[in-house]
């Protein structure tokens, strides 16, 4: 199933907390939201399983590239994992998963089976007849993402997935999300945990006050996101810095130690002629391009735009 | 189809979130036992109540009397002395040819038991003077028969007993009463612990406002029923058990059909009406600890108030008016009914009226339901809420 997001906007009160966000999730890939509190993550995943419309712009979804497009999504078709979310506390985990299947559309038997089979996917068929309020925040965390996968969706959107997660859940989680992917199923989700994301994501779309800061694979983000590249030089012996400014290309340098410098240069600027003039000031014993992770371009990026 | 499939498993749902077995039967003896209490409080009383010493001195061997041991003594004055020790009353009965008898009672500390003595042995006194007059005994007879005034209300073919009449009409008010106060409960437990819980959102991509708000209109109106009908058959099983127990013969009431018929039907719809009108509300109270709109609910009470206000005068024009109004019609309509003082085109009215305003409200609930239920940590202002209620965005 293809998910498409055609220049959206979302207002509230006084804030637009959309702005012509585009974007598109096929069958098969895990789209990753990024961006800091209220960049309009939440609110765009609202607008993509129907609780709230766009003031302008299209959300459409189709079952592949040959197929005509739809408004809206049978709910029987996605899975939602809302930011703000919760189940019947004084109900078991099973009458919660049953009540939730069956409004889904599954039959009582079909029912049974899937929540069965996911309960022991994530290793809770033991507490399945107690009280959601006895587990603990992980697995009630888990019981809530058993809740939007148990109808087997086409899509999948999970709004903050690995928040309240240990780490070993948050792997946990990764694993079942990959399988999804394996599966065919659209994953769209919004999360913080970078590290994570950079692992799992097909396509990053980077967002801040509500506008696509970048989007695309990783490669392509780093791409968009990346305004100088650092280099790293370490001299023989001490250069002055002013020399090292002073070279074409070069648009600033930071020292590290006595004989260890950064360079942040032009995009295109050549790297070998630029050997060539650093060994002119002392012999050069390390040259090296320094790679960003996406926790620090992403910084950088929401850093750029806030100021 | 689907779209009604949803609010029966909704409903069915709402049904079993407040119905637990073990709470049930625990709430049904409960409920047992406080009426056998209350029904039975005269006869434990008595059987607990410790016996009376009382000294006398009489010139009559007096009567036995409950809980008293009489104590014949000589000197009254004497007696006195002992009041509160040996005696817990003296009692001086003196037989005077001008007044016939006279009697005077002294006792340590006031108690329950002089009053019932006072009663007991002024009719017995009154007696020993009618002896003593030269009556035959068909004329002492005729003197002790109290003078009986029957109230018998007549209306076409049937005949109601004035206690009867009384009865039924409280009956009713009484179970209305209890199933409206249930939707008040139910209505609010239910939807103010689903926002706080975080539920609404992740159901609201599944199913539809209207669906939501149906089908908990459904399970709740269903548990008031049930609770309505409970508390009736506790009455009605207890009353027949004091019965049997004060001597009389195991039987159950018979039961008007066109009564029980009626007061069914305005009760189901007025609980309707009613369970509409609290979930719309309750979905925009953010916390019920701490919102001052909470007691706002409470209101229908009062349209259940007023059948208690008529209940004296139900052939009234205020009894009238009400059956028709249709936000007091559900609780003042069935004890017309069961009056009899009301005819078959009144009751159509009061139906379609009733049915017309539970549908508008349902509607306009519908409404506020969807504006409040995702709303976290504040409260739609009453400008939007009335906005919302006739449908202006």
């Amino acid at each position: 199933m293809h998910v498409e997001v055609h220049e959206v906007c979302k207002d509230y009160a006084t804030v637009r907390a959309v702005n012509q966000v585009s974007l598109v999730a096929k069958g098969g890939e895990v789209l990753a939201l990024l961006g800091p509190n209220g960049a309009g993550k939440s609110s765009l995943v609202r607008m993509m399983v129907g609780l709230t419309q766009p003031d302008s712009g299209q959300i459409r979804y189709r079952a592949d590239d040959t197929q005509p497009a739809l408004a809206t999504l049978e709910t029987t078709a996605f899975g939602y994992l809302p930011e703000d979310r919760g189940l019947y506390q004084e109900r078991t985990v099973l009458d919660n998963l049953r009540y939730i299947a069956r409004l889904r559309g599954l039959n009582k038997a079909v029912a049974d089976r899937n929540t069965s089979r996911w309960l022991e996917r994530f290793e809770l068929s033991d507490r399945a007849t107690e009280p959601m309020r006895q587990l603990s925040k992980g697995n009630q965390q888990k019981v809530q993402l058993i809740a939007t996968l148990l109808h087997d969706p086409q899509v999948v959107m999970l709004d903050e997935p690995f928040s309240g997660l240990d780490p070993m859940n948050q792997e946990f989680v990764l694993s079942v999300l990959n399988e999804l992917r394996e599966a065919g199923t659209t994953v769209i989700l919004s999360a913080h945990q970078m590290a994570l994301v950079e692992r799992m994501a097909d396509k990053l779309v980077l967002m801040n006050k509500g506008s696509v800061v970048a989007q695309g694979s990783l490669p392509e983000v780093r791409q968009q996101l990346l305004q100088h590249h650092h280099l790293q030089v370490e001299f023989a012996h001490p250069v002055a810095i002013e020399k090292l400014a002073g070279l074409s290309g070069i648009n600033d340098v930071s020292v590290l130690t006595d004989t260890l410098y950064e360079l942040y240069c032009d995009e295109h600027l050549a790297t070998e002629q630029l050997l060539k003039e650093l060994q002119k000031f002392a012999p050069v014993r390390q040259f090296s391009r320094h790679q960003q992770s996406l926790h620090d371009l992403y910084l950088q990026a929401v850093r750029a735009e806030t100021s | 189809m689907q779209h009604w499939q949803q609010i029966i498993r909704i409903g069915g749902f709402e049904f079993r979130r407040f119905f637990k077995w073990k709470q049930e039967i625990f709430s049904l003896l409960l409920m047992a036992a406080l009426f056998g209490v209350t029904i039975g409080w005269g006869v434990l009383k008595s059987s607990l109540e410790e016996t009376q010493t009382v000294a006398v001195v009489a010139p009559v061997t007096l009567p036995e009397l409950p809980n008293i041991r009489w104590q014949p003594v000589t000197d009254a004055a004497a007696a006195q002395a002992e009041l509160g020790s040996a005696y817990s009353g003296v009692l001086e009965v003196s037989a005077n040819p001008e007044d016939g008898y006279h009697a005077e009672l002294w006792a340590a500390n006031s108690g329950g038991w002089q009053e019932r003595l006072q009663t007991q042995l002024q009719g017995w006194l009154q007696q020993q003077k009618l002896q003593a007059l030269p009556l035959s005994d068909s004329q002492i007879a005729m003197l002790n028969q109290p003078v009986e005034v029957t109230l018998t209300v007549q209306r076409g073919e049937e005949e109601t007993s004035h206690s009867a009449s009384q009865a039924i009409p409280l009956i009713i008010l009484v179970s209305i009463m209890v199933g409206v106060f249930g939707s008040f409960g139910l209505m609010m437990t239910a939807i103010t612990q689903e926002k706080q819980q975080r539920v609404t959102e992740q159901l609201l991509t599944i199913i539809r406002p209207a669906e939501w708000i149906d089908g908990k209109i459904l399970g709740i109106t269903l548990h008031c029923l049930k609770s309505m009908a409970t508390v009736l058959l506790i009455i009605v099983l207890v009353s027949t058990l004091m019965m049997v127990i004060e001597g009389g013969a195991f039987e159950l009431p018979g039961i008007n059909w066109t009564v029980l018929g009626a007061t069914t039907l305005f009760a189901i719809i007025g609980l309707v009406m009613i369970n509409a009108l609290m979930a719309g509300f309750a979905a925009t109270i953010d916390d019920p600890n701490h919102s001052g709109r909470t007691a706002i609910m409470l209101i229908p009470a009062l349209f259940v108030g007023a059948g208690f206000g008529v209940m004296d005068n139900l052939q009234g024009i205020l009894a009238q008016v009400l059956s028709w109004f249709p936000l007091t019609s559900f609780a003042v309509m069935p004890l017309r009914i069961a009056d009899g003082s009301v005819s078959g085109w009144e009751v159509l009215i009061s139906l379609i009226l009733l049915l017309a305003t539970t549908y508008v409200i349902r509607s306009a609930a519908i409404r506020l339901f969807t504006m409040g239920i995702t709303m976290y940590g504040k409260e739609p202002s009453w400008r939007m809420m009335g906005r919302a209620f006739i449908g202006r965005r």
